[in-house]
This record gives C-alpha cells, sequence and structure tokens, in this order.
C-alpha cells in the first residue's frame, strides 16, 4: 500500500454572506486524493446565535438543550481532472459538549454529528493530473444572523503518494472502514 | 513474542497562543506503534483551541496544524475505538516529536492546561 500524507488548507472568512475562492496545492509526487476532512475555528468573541434561539455556550454544559451543532457555511470542492465537484459539505460548528448523551428520553433531538464515534475522514477517489484543488466556501451562518462572524475552516485533503507505507496506513485506507461504520451506528 | 506497550507524553500549556514542542526517546524494547490520542485535563480548550504535529522517527504522521478536535471523541465511545489507528509504523531511532499550538478561540477563555499524548505499540517481550 502506498502512502498517505495530509495537506492542509485553512481559509478565513470574516463577512456576512461572504464567498471564498481558494486554492489547495498538492505535492509533486501526488498520484490521488483518496479522503477529505473539515474542521472550523470560531474566531469572533462572544456569544453568537444560531439556528433556533440557541447559543453557542463558551463552557460546556450539562442541561437539556435543543440547541444543535450549527451550519456555518458550504464547501465545495472541484479537481481539474473532473468536470463537476467532488465534494460538497454544508460545515458544522461540532459542538464540545455535542458528545453528551440524550437524557430527555427523546423528547428533544439529539444533535446528529456528535463525538459519541471516533471520526473516520470522508473518503474519495479522484485522480490527479495537475497540482491544485479548486475550492469554494459560500458563507450562510453570517447572513442567518445578519452579522459578520469571524471565523477560520480548515480543509485537510488526504493524498496517496508514491512513496512506500512503511507500515503506515490510516484508519480510513482499511477497505473495512464504511462496514465499521455502519456497523457502529447500527449498534 | 511481542508484548503491548503504551506511553503518555504531557506538555504544559503555560499562555494562550502557544506552541510547546517535546521530543521522547522510547524505550529500546519498544518496536512499532499503532495507535495514538490525545487527552487533556480540560478537553473543552484542547478541543476548541489545539492544533498539533506528530513525527515518529523523524517521519511526519500528520503535519503541523492538524486539529486536535479530529481526534478526540467523548468517553463514550468504547475504549477499543477511541485511539487513532496508523497501522504498524516501527520505532526506528525511537523518538517521538509532538508539538502542540494553542489558538485563541471565540468560545474558550484560555486557562493553563495539560495536553497529553497517548501512543500505544508493541514492544519485545
Amino acid at each position: 500500500m502506498k502512502r498517505a500524507r495530509l495537506i492542509i488548507k485553512e481559509v478565513q472568512i470574516t463577512r456576512q454572506g461572504e464567498i471564498k475562492n481558494f486554492q489547495i496545492k498538492l505535492p509533486k509526487d501526488t498520484t490521488r486524493i483518496i479522503a477529505i476532512e473539515t474542521d472550523v475555528r470560531m474566531d469572533s468573541d462572544g456569544i453568537v446565535l444560531i439556528g433556533g434561539g440557541g447559543v453557542i455556550s463558551k463552557t460546556p454544559y450539562l442541561f437539556w438543550t435543543q440547541a444543535t451543532n450549527p451550519v456555518l457555511g458550504k464547501l465545495k470542492l472541484r479537481s481539474m481532472e473532473r468536470t463537476n465537484i467532488f465534494y460538497e459539505e454544508w460545515l458544522h460548528l461540532i459542538l464540545f459538549n455535542a458528545g453528551i448523551p440524550d437524557m430527555s428520553g427523546g423528547l428533544f433531538v439529539t444533535n446528529p454529528t456528535s463525538l459519541n464515534k471516533n471520526k473516520v475522514a470522508k473518503k474519495v477517489d479522484v485522480p490527479k493530473e495537475t497540482t491544485v484543488i479548486n475550492g469554494i466556501y459560500n458563507d450562510t451562518i453570517g447572513v442567518a444572523v445578519k452579522k459578520d462572524i469571524g471565523y477560520t475552516i480548515k480543509v485537510f485533503v488526504w493524498v496517496e503518494t508514491e512513496e512506500e507505507s512503511e507500515g503506515v496506513t490510516f484508519d480510513f485506507q482499511n477497505e473495512n472502514t464504511e462496514n465499521n461504520e455502519s456497523k457502529t451506528e447500527k449498534n | 513474542m511481542t508484548k503491548f506497550f503504551s506511553q503518555d507524553i504531557d506538555v504544559q500549556i503555560t499562555a494562550a497562543g502557544q506552541t510547546v514542542k517535546r521530543t521522547v526517546e522510547l524505550d529500546k524494547s519498544v518496536k512499532t506503534i499503532t495507535h495514538y490520542t490525545i487527552l487533556s485535563n480540560r478537553e473543552d480548550l484542547a478541543y476548541y483551541r489545539g492544533s498539533f504535529r506528530l513525527v515518529i522517527n523523524k517521519d511526519e504522521i500528520v503535519p503541523e496544524g492538524y486539529s486536535t478536535k479530529k481526534i478526540m471523541c467523548w468517553p463514550t465511545v468504547s475504549a477499543d475505538d477511541r485511539l487513532k489507528s496508523i497501522g504498524n509504523r516501527s520505532t526506528g531511532n525511537g523518538l517521538i516529536d509532538f508539538e502542540y499550538t494553542d489558538t485563541n478561540d471565540g468560545l474558550t477563555v484560555f486557562a493553563p492546561y495539560t495536553v497529553t499524548l497517548s501512543v500505544e505499540g508493541e514492544r519485545e517481550a
């Protein structure tokens, strides 16, 4: 098996409704793109209003709440080898307290994304001919709350290189990862 | 015949925005590293503010800037599934470089905290 390497791209969003175009440069020895992960870090101070009238707490809390992981915007990634977009995601801020199990007996909707399972990068399979990926990000939370909210999005691109793996195999390279995931969800 | 090996590497974060690097030399009997995870005494701060770089035997497993968030999971995840697998990396010279960066974040207020890199692997019996 070939070695997977990680490319990290950070993009700062400062204005409501901002649309950012960016490029992610790939190393020359890349053979294909194999997985994508994303992350968000809030740069704005203070409390930010989110959908449903909830607020993002500054500290972890333990009480019944309807607040879900807020959606911040939409990310699209496009490679020159594919005419269409190969990766698209509504970016969520995954709250720290999202891992607390539902103690309301099903009364409130639980967070769809939480820390209740280990995260695995989302698999893609994109051959690589050029050295860049084009990215587009569209802010929606700023528009929803009519306020400039500053945050940084991080895009983690896992690429397969020409190097030998030397024993290093990440979880998403395991062919059974998807089966394991669905098994975990059923449990 | 190999035996299970585990070691924790602590770094203290004393100021906001600080980057702390720590290099640890493993015992000669340790042959491979198979899993790792990040723990903290202030999990909320490590979760929202942390990023790191991990190098084993001069081989960069993850580069600078990888979010701690991607590694952490809640204790409700079964113990077997909490750690990130990296296959079976031989330790070679036995050096592990761990570089942790704290970044200011709008959701948290800084307080000194400790971050622990926990690695698991195999050692000679």
